[in-house]
């Protein structure tokens, strides 16, 4: 059993982590939530020995870890995930998992059967095809898979994850709820980090709640749901033991959309489009992953791009926003041919993109990156201050944190900031990639609220994300793509109100 | 099909090893004194770079190996003058006191990390080039010192001692690369906080690399004092001899003993026929082609070359698949 007492860890003013005390014993999942830089991930790092403790103790079976070395506590059979993926990029996928096969706990110095190993997770989680490649020609949900597999392969006795479900698709969210089932044996205890609350409700036995650094509550996924403080401060609204929000407040959410614009919901995209893709393909190398798309983002209009991981959302996003070379076909920005633009220009055009994974300047302080979302276009610079406060007062988490070192923030707060980054250039069309990606459900519903302000206030949107609830309900009109193309294009509110046709695509 | 194509190039690697250290063996019976000299020259340079590569592996780029070659030099030359020891015995004990010093500074050094590590490393040559200009009673200053030849002068002796030194750097680089100290370490050059957390004992590993590149630059330093028969602060704590290794490893392809032999072998030899070309202006064509050399290999020639067999190769995995 690891046995957690009065662990604290300050950084400056901050209490990141603040005398907080649990257990996680042998064949236990135990699910550890609560708001974005409550501290979960600073827990994870006291535990692995990345960060040292200003006090408290862990010990595993009785034996201290606190004081041992990082590998030394893996070696004692302690296994992570890392947030923000940290693979070895000088490594191939399946020397990546090869590297932890052979220094895990009980491993010996055999190449071979550490290969072995490896292969055999390669294939469990369907890498087999990126064995040899690198990990920076991955996709995040890839890249994340590499990183569970890396614990898994070191036959640990308490494991570690830390937000490994974020970005998935319901569906997706099934199959890794799946594999953790699997996981879940007598002789591995497992602490899990995580803002799916559908996931927490099914697999915790036991729910740690953190909040401001400390233990708010500790209890079942029943008496945690309930709790009136984890609704305000973390969950926002009701959500039942599936871990489902309750529909009503989903309708509200969806009538306040269609306040926002007057109820005049575009039918189809307006006569002149201000984003227009006209039969668009593009790859990587010699994989083609968007086979000719058409999509329309009209004025003042929010248009949500759904569907799988690995379906060629975020290539199309690339594509768009100059990132990558298209193969063929057309973008038009405005009615202006940009398709061989380079990016920094069509940034300056009015084009935002929050990408994924965020990639902001780590060692710049948080209003250096979100000056520098303005720095280089010219309309934004001048009003970059009264920018700066609506960022503000969208993410109030920021204005505290805004001179601290953006690698060092939580993985919510480094999301925040990425959005935020993307507004202050005052883009006319805004394209986000998953930007809920690592939330804690009261801020998914705040930004998604936000996301409507910013179109009420004239911004066209592309929103590529993965929760489709609350993508029905923001957008006015919904593609949904599979295997690099457009399989479907239809307006919000009749996907709504025939969700059930969405499972066909593996998105109910 | 598949299995054959590995099974080639083993053999064919297998095969290359064996006719090298045979046409190696038989060199200096079939070239006159000058070829010789540069023989020696460039197996001298050969395993300073690949030393310096043992290094380099874990992530930490030293600009201060002059600091080991230098202290093996005179540590050797004292070694055999004040205590009498014979010259190969010097020369094993200058590699163990440099290696010694190595494994005292990491504890120092490794604190940092990248360019701050490089210029801990470059000053702390300087330092030692101080303290040997100083200490004259020791040192002879800046006057230097003088030291018996290396096996009475015969030449050929000399090359077979720093041809077997080659051979065992070469050796132990290539048994190490077969263990899973090779993945631990490749795995640190990426991140080394995040190798620990995967159970890599990061520190050990890089006090040994560190140790072993040290101990084998300090061998070659006091090789190069015996064969010399001459050191003083400025030769022995050459920056040229710091960053030799830098360039040849970069030209040759970094992390590989082939990119480390291949460029050692090819700027040594090119340096010496640019410099009995022009008369003037040697250098300029050196660095020239070093930035050209650079900008379009960037993984040097060791790089190029690996990556267009994989190119040949690819195809017949494709269609295996
Ligand atoms: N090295 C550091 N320096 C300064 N502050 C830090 C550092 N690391 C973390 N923090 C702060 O400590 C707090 C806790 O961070 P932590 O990463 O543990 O949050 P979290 O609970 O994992 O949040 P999230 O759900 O967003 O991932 C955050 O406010 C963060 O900004
Ligand atoms: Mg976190």
């Amino acid at each position: 059993m690891l046995r957690i007492r009065n662990l604290s860890k300050s950084f400056g003013g901050v209490r990141a982590v603040d005398n907080v005390s649990f257990d996680v014993p042998l064949g236990a999942i135990v699910a550890l939530i609560g708001p974005n830089g409550a501290g979960k991930t600073s827990t994870f790092n006291l535990i692995s020995g990345l960060l040292p403790p200003d006090s408290g103790s862990v010990t595993l079976f009785d034996k201290p870890l606190t004081g041992k070395s990082p590998d030394e506590i893996c070696r004692a059979g302690v296994a992570r995930t890392f947030q923000i993926s940290q693979l070895f990029e000088t490594l191939s996928i399946r020397e990546n998992i090869q590297t932890a096969a052979l220094f895990g706990r009980s491993t010996r110095d055999d190449v071979q059967a550490a290969a072995r190993r490896s292969d055999e997770l390669v294939e469990a989680f369907d890498l087999g095809s990126h064995a040899n490649a690198l990990p920076k020609d991955l996709t995040f949900a890839q890249r994340r898979n590499v990183e569970i597999a890396r614990a898994l392969v070191m036959d640990p006795q308490i494991l570690l994850l830390d937000e490994v479900l974020a970005g998935l698709t319901a569906s997706e969210i099934e199959e890794a709820i799946a594999i953790v089932e699997r996981v879940k044996s007598p002789t591995v205890g497992i602490l899990l980090v995580e803002h799916q609350m559908r996931a927490v409700m099914r697999l915790a036995d036991s729910v740690v709640v953190m909040m401001n650094g400390g233990v708010l509550m500790q209890g079942s996924p029943e008496e945690v749901r309930k709790h009136p403080k984890v609704l305000s401060a973390y969950l926002g609204e009701e959500i039942d033991a599936s871990g489902s929000h309750i529909a009503t407040r989903s309708e509200e959410a969806l009538s306040l959309n269609s306040t926002a614009d007057g109820g005049g919901r575009s039918v189809s995209a307006a006569a002149e489009p201000v984003l227009s893709i006209r039969n668009l393909s593009a790859g990587y190398g010699p994989l083609t992953a968007l086979h000719g798309i058409d999509i329309d983002v009209g004025d003042n209009e929010l248009v949500a791009l759904i569907g799988s991981n690995g379906m060629g959302k975020s290539t199309t996003l690339k594509a768009i926003s100059g990132l990558l070379v298209p193969l063929a076909g057309k973008v038009h920005f405005e009615g202006r041919d940009v398709t061989h633009l380079p990016a920094h220009s069509i940034v300056r055009l009015g084009l935002g993109q929050v990408p994924e994974g965020r990639q902001l300047f780590q060692y710049m302080s948080v209003e250096d990156n979100l000056m520098l979302g303005a720095a280089f276009v010219a309309q934004a610079w001048g009003a970059r201050r009264e920018r700066l406060d609506e960022i503000f007062a969208l993410f109030p988490r920021l204005a505290e944190r805004r001179s601290q070192r953006a690698g060092s923030l939580s993985g919510g707060e480094q999301q925040m900031v990425a959005i935020g980054r993307a507004l202050m250039a005052r883009p006319r069309l805004l394209m986000l990639d998953e930007p809920t990606i690592g939330l804690a459900p009261i801020v998914v519903a705040e930004t998604f609220e936000a996301i409507s302000r910013i179109k009420a206030a004239g911004v066209s949107v592309l929103l590529v994300e993965q929760n489709v609830g609350w993508a029905l309900r923001v957008a006015d009109r919904v593609y949904v793509m599979e295997s690099g193309k457009i399989v479907l294009a239809e307006k919000a509110e009749n996907l709504w109100a025939n969700r059930e046709f969405l499972q066909s695509f593996g998105l109910g | 099909m598949t299995s054959s194509a590995p099974a080639r190039w083993r053999f064919l690697g297998t095969a290359t090893g064996i006719i090298a250290v045979a046409a190696l063996a038989a060199l200096p019976f079939l070239v006159d004194a000058y070829m010789l000299h540069w023989a020696i020259t460039v197996l001298k340079f050969a395993v300073l770079t690949l030393a310096w590569d043992i290094l380099a592996r874990t992530g930490q780029v030293s600009f201060g190996h002059a600091a080991f070659f230098g202290l093996g030099a005179y540590v050797a030359v004292l070694a055999s003058s004040t205590l009498g020891l014979g010259q190969i015995l010097s020369m094993l004990v200058a590699g163990v006191v440099a290696a010694g010093l190595a494994t005292c500074l990491s504890a120092l050094f490794f604190r940092v990390r990248g360019i701050y590590f490089a210029i801990l490393t470059l000053a702390f040559a300087e330092v030692l080039k101080v303290c040997a200009t100083m200490l004259t009673g020791m040192t002879g200053g800046a006057m230097g010192l003088s030291a018996r030849p290396l096996f009475g002068g015969d030449a050929v002796k000399s090359y077979f001692f720093i041809l077997i030194l080659a051979l065992f750097t070469i050796a132990t680089m290539w048994l190490l690369s077969r263990t899973r100290y090779h993945f631990g370490i490749t795995a640190m050059r990426s991140s080394p906080e995040v190798a620990a957390a995967f159970g890599i004992p990061v520190v050990p590993i890089r006090t040994i690399a560190y140790s072993v590149s040290a101990g084998l630059t300090g061998v070659v330093g006091a090789f190069y004092a015996f064969y010399t028969t001459y050191i003083n602060p400025e030769s022995a704590f050459d920056v040229a001899i710091s960053v030799a290794p830098v360039i040849m490893s970069i030209f040759g392809g970094l992390y590989s003993i082939a990119g480390g032999i291949i460029g050692a072998v090819t700027l040594t030899l090119l340096q010496e026929y640019l410099r009995t070309t022009f008369e003037y202006g040697s250098l300029i064509v050196y660095g020239l082609l070093l930035i050209v050399s650079i900008l379009f290999m960037p993984k040097g020639v060791w790089g190029l070359v690996s990556g267009l067999a994989s190119r040949q190769r690819s195809p017949a995995r494709e269609v295996a698949s």
